[in-house]
């Protein structure tokens, strides 16, 4: 069997995607990405699936659309049925109607009748799920850096820090799954550009404890990388579109702040702008600086 | 924006490049096998004629879509490489039909089946083993034993537990190579936390005290038993326990191991299910009275197996370095070991025919003489179909076997057996043994010593009961209407059923 190719450069992304070749743009299918995956999200949580699950679905779905075009497969169907795809193989399975139930409450915002379009759906998820899983040439075996970065941070970080350092790596872990970061990097990669932006949310400068060796050595990622997953990463939180409705008061005031080169000050608007546990540690980390 | 309508999918296109590939790049040839879990075929590469075995995912009856078991076998078989593990060479879809029920073009590609794509394997253990007149060789034992363990290590340091070693499970080819296979049941495990998982698992006569006690919690180990169980089966010529249920299992385990106690296995009074099965009283272990024909080192190993705490039973790794394997006569290389005929291309329609026939004589003969089921069985059979497995009762009594689907003729596993019944083999086709009635089998005293002449040690191949004329190697014994398991008919019933066998198709009912 040929060995399947996972990993694009982001120019292959910008321009040859399917989708791209149906006529649609890099900024529409950005776009999509963005709405697939914080569906995904979503519906993830309202089904009680572990966040191993989600991960999962997102990628599956994220991968299925370098190989097929959403001018052909609508993506709500396709984010659907990698949910229910993703909850089997990661062994938190979910009744493909539940899986419906809630992705059409999400969707249209209304519980669906249980009617025979309902069950015209299901069927659609089974014969699509086929869909998927040939498109995918059934690599359904997906790794995340969730557990690497976690043992990094156990091992190499203060105690004391270890909570905060740890959940911030995390919360750009899943933030990361929103960009096509996992179409061009691999999961230990991923994992050092999540670590060393959740270093530096918290302040913490990490000392190489192996000789001069930089810590990121052991992930296998270079330092251009490195910073290349950081930026787009970073980049996920100016789009517009990203930001929720409720913040969109104080975007232009924090965009401005954003284009200063300051890797702290970009964290610290980004904070504002969306995730709250990062917020809260960044105002505690204020308070004790002062 | 273009984008597809509400619910819309692309599925009136093959896969794209790099995607599966269609089963037209296959050739059928012959169907091999038969069971619960789908259908076999044997089949050529078109493009470069290389013979290989495609495995049908049986899909119409989940109503879940594609099985979970079968997504988590992929996905462990994707992981592992290793020669003495089959190979998932590839996965397959077949486009379906053309026209829908109405006659109406149906161009979706994706209403068809799916097939994966292994290495053909000419034989399985069990089949070869049950072979009218083959008798291993102590170097070809441990030959088998040697890959047998070597395979199961890597799926150990690959955290992967196999789940459901049993002979029908470790297919061989004409190279003497020995290939783990079935993955249906496998789970990755972690050392660090390791979750809750089923204790329904492994073909009863493999499985271990501690699943049998009840435990979730648990690791390599358990592959670790059913090795030693089919070690002790090559050199015994016969399975070494095969309960009728799970009460009767771990009986018999105790009555060979002896009966646990702190001392022996710390913890085990707090297994779940401890107090309703310890023993009345307590039993010595025996496993060196019973098996005392066996040579030395045979033995030592064995011992270190078959122990019932699984925290002193011995690893792949450490087994791979005991004297047996280091001593005289040393494991042959597997390429000196003798061809046999295969066990799927040589078998004609006429045999079948015949067999069918012969099955269908010995049921009218059953039925007029029903109490005479027991005493005319023969002594010994493996695998095959209910109606070659009729001496002890098929299957664990396990509520998950009601809801096995009839099947009436199985091959002997789920991954592909020759799919038609072996010959009762003889009671002797192994290594002398000289213990044939002795103690803890007595269960089964009424086919081993009342048709059957006592085996004496060292005595040359005798050969079983009369099977029917015509029947050649592939006669069967009388039909199984036995007690117990009556649903005895499905793939794997002549050795104790596949504990989840039946509920392959029900992926949400069960811990994982």
């Amino acid at each position: 069997m040929a060995e399947p190719r996972w990993y694009y450069t982001r120019e292959e992304i910008e321009k040859n995607s399917p989708s791209r070749l149906d006529g649609m743009n890099f900024k529409d299918e950005t776009i999509h990405r963005w709405c697939y995956t914080s569906f995904l999200q979503d519906l993830g949580h309202r089904l009680n699936h572990p966040q191993k699950s989600i991960a999962t679905a997102i990628v599956l779905c994220q991968r299925f659309f370098t190989r097929q075009s959403i001018a052909k497969n609508d993506p709500r169907m396709v984010a659907t049925i990698c949910m229910f795809l993703a909850g089997k193989v990661e062994g938190s399975p979910r009744p493909a109607g539940d899986v419906l139930f809630f992705s059409h409450r999400l969707l249209f915002n209304k519980d669906p009748l249980i009617d025979a379009k309902f069950e015209r759906l299901k069927a659609t998820v089974f014969t699509g799920e086929k869909l998927v899983m040939a498109t995918l040439g059934f690599d359904l075996d997906i790794e995340h850096p969730y557990k690497l970065v976690m043992d990094w941070v156990k091992r190499c970080v203060k105690a004391e820090d270890f909570r905060r350092v740890g959940q911030a790596a995390l919360n750009f872990v899943n933030n990361m799954l929103r960009t096509s970061l996992c179409l061009q990097f691999g999961p230990s990669q991923l994992g050092a550009g999540a670590i060393y932006l959740g270093l530096s949310l918290c302040k913490i400068k990490y000392l190489p404890c192996d000789g001069d060796k930089a810590w990121w050595v052991e992930f296998g990622i270079s330092k251009r990388q490195l910073k290349e997953i950081c930026d787009q990463t970073l980049d996920l939180y100016v789009q517009d579109f990203v930001v929720p409705a409720g913040a969109r008061g104080f975007t232009s005031r924090h965009l401005l702040c954003y284009t200063a080169a300051s890797c702290t000050q970009r964290l610290y608007c980004l904070c504002q702008l969306l995730d709250h546990t990062l917020q809260f540690q960044l105002l505690q980390l204020e308070s004790k600086n002062q | 924006m273009v984008m597809a309508d509400l619910g819309k999918l692309n599925v009136e296109e093959p896969p794209p490049i790099w995607g599966s590939r269609s089963v037209d790049c296959f050739e059928k040839l012959e169907q091999i096998g038969e069971g619960t879990y789908g259908q076999v075929y044997m089949a050529k590469e078109i493009k470069t004629g290389e013979i290989v075995a495609l495995k049908k995912i049986r899909m119409d009856n989940e109503r879940e879509g594609f099985p979970i078991t079968a997504i988590r076998e992929i996905k462990i078989l994707k992981k592992l490489h290793h020669e003495n593990v089959i190979q998932l060479k590839e996965i397959v879809t077949s486009p379906g039909r053309d026209r829908d029920d109405q006659g109406k073009p149906d161009n979706n590609k994706y209403k068809g089946g799916i097939y994966m794509v292994f290495d053909y394997m000419d034989h399985d253990l069990t089949g070869l083993a049950d072979r009218p007149g083959l008798r291993f060789t102590v170097p070809q034992i441990k030959c088998y034993m040697k890959q047998l363990l070597t395979g199961l290590h890597y799926c150990h340091v690959n955290q992967v537990l196999h789940r459901d070693i049993k002979g029908s499970n470790l297919l061989i080819d004409n190279e003497g190579n020995l290939k783990l296979a079935d993955f249906g049941l496998a789970r990755s495990f972690s050392h660090d936390h390791a979750g809750n998982l089923t204790n329904r698992v492994i073909t009863l006569w493999y499985r271990p005290p501690e699943l049998l006690l009840g435990a979730t919690k648990y690791g390599p180990a358990i592959d670790m038993w059913s090795v030693g169980c089919i070690f002790a089966e090559l050199l015994h010529a016969k399975p070494i326990l095969p309960g009728k249920n799970e009460h009767e299992q771990l009986n018999k385990i105790f009555e060979l191991c002896g009966s646990p106690d702190e001392n022996i296995w710390p913890g085990v009074s707090k297994m779940p299910w401890y107090n309703n099965f310890k023993p009345a009283r307590p039993l010595k272990r025996r496993v060196r009275e019973f098996f005392r024909h066996f040579d030395r080192h045979a033995l030592e190993l064995l011992e270190k197996m078959l122990v019932l705490d699984p925290s002193q039973r011995i690893s792949a790794k450490d087994a791979l370095d005991a004297e047996y394997f280091w001593t005289d006569p040393l494991p042959c290389d597997p390429k000196s070991l003798p061809t046999y005929e295969s066990s799927h291309e040589f078998q004609t329609k006429k045999k079948r025919q015949q067999q069918r026939q012969n099955e269908e004589a010995a049921k009218r003969q059953k039925l007029q003489h029903p109490q005479q089921q027991h005493s005319r069985l023969p002594p010994l059979q493996h695998g095959g179909q209910s109606h070659a497995a009729p001496h002890w009762p098929a299957g664990p009594n396990h509520p998950n076997n009601n809801a096995l689907p009839q099947v009436p003729a199985g091959p002997s596993h789920h991954f592909y057996g020759n799919g038609k019944p072996r010959g009762p083999p003889a009671p002797n086709r192994y290594p002398p043994s000289g213990n044939q009635s002795g103690g803890y089998n007595q269960n089964r005293g009424g086919y081993s010593s009342g048709s059957y002449p006592p085996q004496g040690r060292g005595a040359p191949y005798v050969a079983g009961p009369r099977r029917p004329s015509g029947g050649g190697a592939y006669g069967v014994g009388p039909p199984n209407y036995t007690q117990g398991g009556q649903y005895g008919g499905s793939g794997s019933s002549g050795r104790g059923q596949n504990p989840m066998g039946g509920n392959r198709n029900q992926q949400y009912g069960w811990q994982q």
